[in-house]
């Protein structure tokens, strides 16, 4: 472990951060003089350039040393063990998203962590990550980090300011704490809470806060109403075989998604043992999970309020043992409702009882307390608890500091009455995500002092006395505990890159005591011998999960709480608020690569939006749209889908917003959502002007109700990847249910049909070797975009800004395409992976002049980026458009792009910043304009991996090469492997029958092929539908 | 049958050289505008020329330093307003080797008066062309690929690539159509050079006429020459338009891959080869007094061709719906459809009316003898051939197999630039051959006056 913090590798002198060069070029690139992704079309930065490279052409002739300056590699005086150039070395780690925890395993390049895996060994996520544990790493790199620590907005040392909190802490310890108060975001460190506990022992009058605009509050009270005590639910998909979710996403942002994502898909195999499961879902805006429906509800919130009631009824009354809750919920039949027809809900509820346990009921953290609360007791009269459901201790903060939006709302009033004399703020962005009515940037700057720990600059350091640089969790020692009790380590894959300190030390030194963070992680694992400890690095799990609660829901105070609810009679407009799926609430506002991806849903990139359903949008005049309201998805044109949207006023508590608003299909009627996490005024460059705040309008509760939405004028410009809703009756995705799939398993193939497929010439065989291929389940993808953010990290993926998205230029290798189904209103989504299909009878290989794109001996179509020229034919004849053309030079586009480093002719050209050019993938050409790139199959891993069987003299074996995309796949949805083999995971899927080739009538011969979708929809509802 | 009418008597042919002329009067007419001093609007034009031609510069210049990003083309269009001016430049550069050599080879005299002219704007068409073959790639510095040039890594370009077989049909089309223009010059230049009344031209011409003195073995030669070189340009005529056809019809595309593209890139070519020939004729018959060698009879004549290959054209806009409808694909179907009545219903709807509507306005002989209806048309027929490029290359791209890719492709303001200043190039070029070439043929206007006739004079002894 000490080896690790030892390491300390350079490339040049240069990087060696302490030298002066290093400082200065700091100083000189800090983002007092951001610029935003500029207009590529701009005339004048042309005519400055095409001036600036006449004068430097006639000084370099001169005066000027034309010569790349010298760069000394120097090798290691002494080599660390393991570490051979040129070999990455993996560590496991873990991070944490509010509760949610991952076990991380993350590749470094000679001391550069560059990619981030799944742990495989963590039982949350078993091998998977997300987008944002993928995107993390470019967090790390961000130079727009806080660097120093600064004192009232000017530079200081680190020593400076321990010098300084030594000093104040012996203040506070005399005054045992009074005056000072701690707000902190959640964080699931048994260390930290560890530091915090000691912290609060030795200040006893010391005031701990806590607050985060999104948590699972909600969930923790409404377990605790009927159980008396907090617990979180982790539920088992593998076991359960009817689900209905109230509006829970979780599948896509909700807590334990990587879990549920790969327990769930494992059962929407029809060829499973266990049969298909069932999932029914009640939401208001579409979702990841929603897709995955084999029944979806578009209800606004308060509906979905009245379907848990009608359910619960349901339920409850036939089981029996409830008839208390039963008789006190007749009150709110008439009030709250679903609006679902009575055959409807009876087939749900029916079918929910013919599973028993093995049937489960999920609530969204952002449904109301009692919600949850029922939730629990339907969920214990259908006996699933303990089979598809456990419940948990709590490990975050609820049980020591209480819920957020009290905590804040305390510390704010403790503020007002000026009992806090310091403030120390630990992560997060307070000022720019409490509720409006908290008003905490006034409170932040009525506390004489006030300390903000934090990686970024943002809305809080900017009015903080102290903003204190805060490591990113691959620079810091520490540990997490997930919510089924497993605690995994982090530790650091670099060292900090700047003045910085992760959250134990800080608090730590708040204590009066400057100790570094890996001494305060060991001593709680003090009893592990320095072999066990070992082993626990190399595995990243300290502990196994943790034993389930003994849970037994009472029905008192449940009752009490539903009988203090207000009828809410006539609610008008209801607003949803809801993180996003990019930028979470906004903590990943200066990610690029998060910025640019395309909500999986909306496909909307850049920006947030208001959505609503096509016809609210019509009642407030908002629609553009001549024609029929709930028209076939087909018959909607793409020009009035995207580009220009209207600008809206959205008044909710007296509060006013202005935002774009979008129509999205399928969601519900009379209500708005709006998505946290945009409109930052202070961030980072790549941050800058993107979407619209809606924390203003936010009142503490992820759903309100009497809004207004008023028609501005003017139009707001999105960019939308997707503009085409319908797949104009093609069959690209292909799907049927499990009554067709049992009658015809071959009914995809039967999809489309052809003439006889006769080539002229005699084609290569392709029998021999390793031949790679890969096989996409679309019953299992659910559209996450891991896989997306995995390729853009594994492949050096550059991001483009929002006008080169509008007008089609972006990037990614790997795409989704989300198509609708069925009319705008009830649509169906549906999500398609397409990457380049690695075609054996390539039209792009066809027509290229110069065969800078060619096919290789293992059936991959290979692109050499040094012989393109760029005629841009090979994308014209790609079918599937997967090829990706450099327009222009979009690293150094990049808004944090710097003057290129070199003494030569063009040096006002520019490259990617320092220490973003660390995350690189060494292994993968960084592509300069106007050449084309495309999928790979990830060469640089077959090749490798190649090399290292080839030495062993071996085959190399199934699974051992891992392209990213199926690596990183949280529901397993993507197999890759040697097709030749009919052994190999992708062999046995593209011989199943669902298996398919899209577009097979051009005889492209894809290697790769997918697997139909089966969806296993209630015949009883089905009839249902189809009589109404 | 009677002989009479079988027998192709020269003195019953309408006359081509109309007016008083003898052979000096011709070399008068032709050479004027060379010898004398250059009149103000040549000046105002060269200047205006010249001006587009910088924009030009400017627009490569840009392109070059920014990437082909400047431009809109986007992920499904890739190809935009490059291709469609590539390839409307190379069509207006079909009719002047048709004129020069099939006409030649025909025996089809008409031609003497326009030929210079025509093989004149279509070299400067094809350089145009070339230019943006040239500029298009990502890669302009590298666009050196494209040639099978030897080295070390055995890297040659792909043989089965359409578009390498476009680099070599259009440049060896430039290369025989600018020799042929060349040798069907030196005879004229020698005229120049004689007439010369300054040391320089009589130096300048003298080099380029090669020693020409009008030996007998010199027209033997030379009238060798000529033949050999149309005999060779002439499948170039019907070669150059199919390959670049292929560009596009062995590609795998709805709305490309389409086997009638050879036959109609090349109807489509002529006509719009034609009506450039036409309009710039027009100009210059008004501005240097030639109505008397470019007769009306010329004029109606180009008319009927314009008629005709305006016909097969929309012949074939017709056979291509047929087709579609007819193969049953329905993705080649959605892409007429589309074309017809999708986002780019409007460019479609100004293609068929320009090329097929207007064109057949020539069948009144009314219209085909007036020669402003005639500027007209021939100006909305240019307008129609390029929007046919266009509709072909875009909206076949814009809508194709995954409807997730689909986008709607508008060119900046560095296309619109780069094409008018592609006008600047062809215009500069011309009014310098204007005032330093002769425009029309004069040894060639010469051979099918009366006088020529080695019979000339003579009675007819019945």
């Amino acid at each position: 472990m000490s080896q690790i913090k030892d390491r300390s590798y350079w490339r040049s002198a240069e990087d060696d951060s302490s030298s002066a060069e290093v400082q200065a070029f700091v100083d000189r690139e800090f983002p007092a003089e951001a610029s935003v992704l500029e207009d590529p079309l701009s005339r004048r930065t042309f005519l400055k350039l095409m001036g600036a490279s006449i004068a430097l052409a006639g000084a370099s002739g001169c005066t000027m040393n034309i010569r790349k300056p010298v760069q000394k590699i120097r090798p290691y005086a002494s080599a660390p063990e393991q570490l051979v150039p040129g070999r990455p070395v993996y560590y496991a780690t873990s991070m944490a998203v509010g509760l949610d925890v991952a076990g991380l395993l993350v590749e470094s390049h000679e001391g550069r962590p560059t990619k981030v895996e799944g742990n495989p060994q963590h039982p949350m996520g078993t091998g998977a990550a997300n987008a944002w544990h993928q995107a993390s790493v470019l967090n790390l790199y961000d130079p727009d980090r806080l660097k120093t620590p600064l004192f009232q907005g000017e530079a200081a040392t680190l020593a400076q300011f321990k010098q300084w909190v030594l000093g104040a802490s012996a203040t506070w310890r005399k005054d045992k704490g009074r005056g000072l108060a701690i707000l902190t975001e959640e964080n699931v460190s048994p260390a930290y809470q560890r530091v915090l506990a000691s912290l609060k022992a030795e200040f006893p009058e010391l005031g701990v806060y806590r607050y985060d605009s999104v948590n699972q509050d909600a969930i923790v009270e409404g377990l605790s109403l009927v159980a008396g005590r907090s617990a979180l639910p982790l539920y088992d998909f593998a076991a359960a075989n009817r689900v209905l979710s109230l509006d829970a996403d979780f599948l896509g942002m909700d807590l334990g998604n990587l879990k549920y994502a790969k327990a769930f898909s494992a059962r929407r195999d029809p060829e499973n043992k266990d049969d298909m499961n069932r999932l029914y879902m009640a939401e208001s805006h579409y979702s990841v999970t929603g897709g995955k429906a084999d029944h979806r509800f578009r209800l606004s919130p308060q509906a979905i309020e009245g379907l848990a009631i009608e359910v619960a009824v349901r339920v409850l009354a036939k089981v029996g043992g409830y008839s208390d809750v039963v008789s006190g919920l007749g009150r709110f039949t008439g009030v709250r409702q679903s609006g679902l027809a009575g055959v409807t809900l009876d087939a749900i509820v029916s079918d929910l009882l013919s599973e028993g346990k093995r049937s489960l009921v999920v609530a969204g953290a952002n449904m109301p307390a009692w919600v949850h609360g029922l939730v629990a007791l339907v969920n214990q009269a259908l006996g699933s608890v303990g089979t598809s459901l456990t419940y948990h201790a709590v490990h975050g903060l609820f049980d020591t500091v209480g819920d957020s939006l009290s905590s804040i709302r305390d510390l704010s009033a403790a503020i007002r009455q000026e009992k806090v004399s310091a403030l120390i703020v630990v992560g997060g962005n307070p000022v720019y995500d409490t509720p409006v009515d908290v008003d905490f940037a006034a409170a932040m700057m009525a506390v004489p002092t006030s300390v903000h720990l934090a990686t970024h600059p943002n809305e809080t350091s900017a009015v903080a006395t102290w903003q204190v640089p805060r490591s990113h969790v691959l620079e810091s020692w520490g540990d997490f505990q997930a919510i089924d009790g497993t605690v995994s380590v982090v530790q650091p894959l670099i060292q900090p890159l700047y003045s910085s300190l992760s959250d134990t030390s800080f608090l730590a030194l708040v204590g009066g005591k400057d100790a570094d963070d890996f001494a305060l992680l060991r001593q709680g694992y003090r009893s592990l011998s320095d072999a066990a400890w070992r082993k626990v690095l190399h595995n990243g799990i300290v502990s196994e999960s943790g034993a389930s609660l003994s849970f037994r829901a009472k029905t008192s105070t449940l009752l009490s709480t539903l009988g203090g609810l207000r009828d809410l009679g006539p609610v008008g407009l209801q607003v949803s608020f809801r993180p996003d799926f990019k930028v979470y609430d906004g903590r990943f506002a200066n990610n690029g690569w998060l910025q640019e991806l395309p909500d999986p849903v909306t496909k909307l990139t850049w920006d947030n939006a208001a959505f609503v359903s096509r016809t609210t949008a019509r009642k407030l005049g908002l629609d553009p749209r001549v024609g029929g309201i709930d028209s076939p998805i087909q018959d909607v044109n793409d020009r009035e889908t995207s580009s220009k949207v209207m600008l809206a006023k959205l008044t909710v508590n007296g509060q006013e917003l202005t935002t774009a608003v979008m129509v999205q299909p399928g969601h519900a009627d009379d209500t708005v959502t709006l998505l946290f996490g945009y409109g930052r005024n202070s961030v980072g460059r790549v941050g800058k002007n993107t979407g619209f705040n809606v924390y203003p309008v936010f009142g503490g509760s992820y759903t309100q109700a009497g809004a207004t939405l008023e028609k501005l004028p003017g139009t707001y410009k999105v960019a939308v990847t997707q503009d085409h809703w319908g797949m104009e009756g093609r069959p690209l995705y292909r799907e049927g249910d499990v009554a067709e799939y049992k009658e015809n398993p071959e009914f995809a193939k039967e999809m489309e049909e052809h003439p006889p497929l006769i080539s002229p010439w005699k084609e290569k065989a392709y029998d021999t070797g390793y031949q790679w291929g890969m096989a996409i389940d679309l019953s299992k993808c659910t559209g996450c975009n891991a896989c997306l953010i995995a390729c853009q990290s594994e492949n050096n993926i550059p991001i483009v800004g929002k006008d080169q998205v509008a007008n089609g230029r972006e990037m990614h290798w790997i795409r989704l395409d989300r198509y609708y189904e069925g009319t705008e209103e009830d649509a169906v989504m549906v999500q398609q992976p397409v990457t380049c299909l690695q075609c054996e009878n390539a039209p792009c290989e066809q027509v290229c002049p110069v065969a800078a794109t060619t096919h290789s001996d293992e059936g991959l179509n290979d692109m050499t980026y040094n012989r393109c020229i760029g005629t841009k034919y090979c994308s014209n004849n790609c079918p599937v458009k997967v090829r990706r053309f450099n327009f222009l030079d979009y690293h150094q586009r990049n808004p944090q792009a710097v003057a290129k480093d070199r003494v030569h002719l063009f040096d006002y050209l520019k490259e990617p910043d320092k220490t973003v050019q660390k995350q690189f993938n060494p292994n993968v050409t960084v592509r300069m304009r106007g050449v084309m790139e495309k999928c790979t199959y990830c060469v640089q891993r077959i090749s490798s991996t190649r090399i290292v069987a080839k030495n062993e003299g071996r085959a190399i074996q199934d699974g051992e090469i891992q392209t990213a995309c199926a690596q990183t796949c949280p529901s397993d949805a993507i197999a890759f492997g040697n097709i030749l083999d009919s052994e190999s995971r992708v062999a046995k899927l593209k011989a199943q029958h669902r298996d398919y080739h899209m577009l097979s009538g051009l005889h492209l011969k894809a290697r790769t092929s997918y697997l139909a979708a089966i969806r296993n929809p209630n015949p009883r509802l089905e009839t249902v539908e189809r009589v109404s | 049958m009677d002989k009479q009418v079988l027998a192709d008597d020269p003195s019953k042919r309408q006359k081509l050289v109309l007016g008083d002329h003898t052979f000096a009067s011709i070399s008068d007419v032709v050479c004027k505008p060379i010898e004398s001093k250059a009149p103000t609007w040549w000046l105002i034009g060269l200047f205006a020329s010249i001006s587009f031609l910088l924009l030009l510069l400017s627009m490569l210049g840009y392109l070059v330093w920014e990437g082909v990003g400047v431009w809109g083309l986007n992920n499904p269009v890739m190809w935009g307003w490059d291709l469609v001016t590539f390839v409307f430049w190379i069509g207006i550069g079909h009719a002047g080797t048709l004129i020069s050599a099939i006409l030649f080879l025909f025996r089809q005299k008409w031609r003497t008066s326009i030929n210079r002219f025509a093989e004149a704007m279509t070299i400067f068409a094809v350089m145009c062309a070339g230019l943006y073959i040239g500029f298009h790639v990502g890669r302009f510095w590298v666009a050196y690929y494209l040639f099978p040039v030897p080295n070390s890594m055995q890297m040659w370009g792909n043989f089965r690539s359409p578009l390498l077989w476009d680099l070599f049909a259009v440049s060896t089309y430039f290369t025989i159509s600018l020799l042929f223009w060349y040798v069907g010059l030196v005879p004229d230049l020698a005229t120049l050079r004689d007439r010369a009344a300054t040391k320089t031209r009589k130096i300048v011409y003298g080099i380029f006429s090669m020693g020409w003195r009008g030996a007998n073995r010199h027209w033997q030669h030379y009238e060798k020459a000529y033949m050999i070189l149309a005999a060779l340009s002439t499948p170039l005529v019907l070669s150059v338009h199919s390959i670049v056809s292929f560009d596009f019809a062995a590609s795998q595309l709805p709305g490309w891959h389409t086997t009638i593209f050879p036959p109609y890139f090349v109807a489509g070519a002529i006509f719009s080869g034609f009506a450039m020939v036409m309009t710039l004729m027009l100009l210059a018959r008004e501005i240097f007094g030639l109505k008397d060698m470019v007769t009306m009879h010329h004029l109606e004549t180009m008319n009927k061709i314009i008629l005709a290959t305006g016909t097969m054209v929309g012949y074939a806009y017709g056979m291509e719906f047929f087709v579609a409808w007819y193969s049953g694909n329905e993705y080649e179907a959605f892409a007429f459809v589309s074309r017809a009545f999708g986002p780019y219903a409007w460019a479609y709807w100004t293609m068929v009316s320009c090329n097929v509507l207007f064109p057949q306005l020539f069948w009144f002989k009314k219209i085909r003898t007036s020669i402003p209806i005639m500027f007209v048309i021939s100006i909305i027929v240019n307008i129609g051939m390029w929007f046919e490029r266009f509709v072909i290359t875009v909206t076949s791209l814009h809508r194709d197999f995954l409807p997730s890719s689909w986008e709607y492709y508008s060119p900046t303001w560095v296309e619109i630039c780069q094409f008018l200043g592609s006008f600047g190039l062809f215009f500069t070029l011309f009014l310098l051959f204007l005032k330093f070439l002769p425009m029309i043929a004069i040894s060639e206007v010469k051979g099918i006056m009366p006088e020529a006739n080695p019979h000339h004079g003579e009675t007819h002894h019945g």
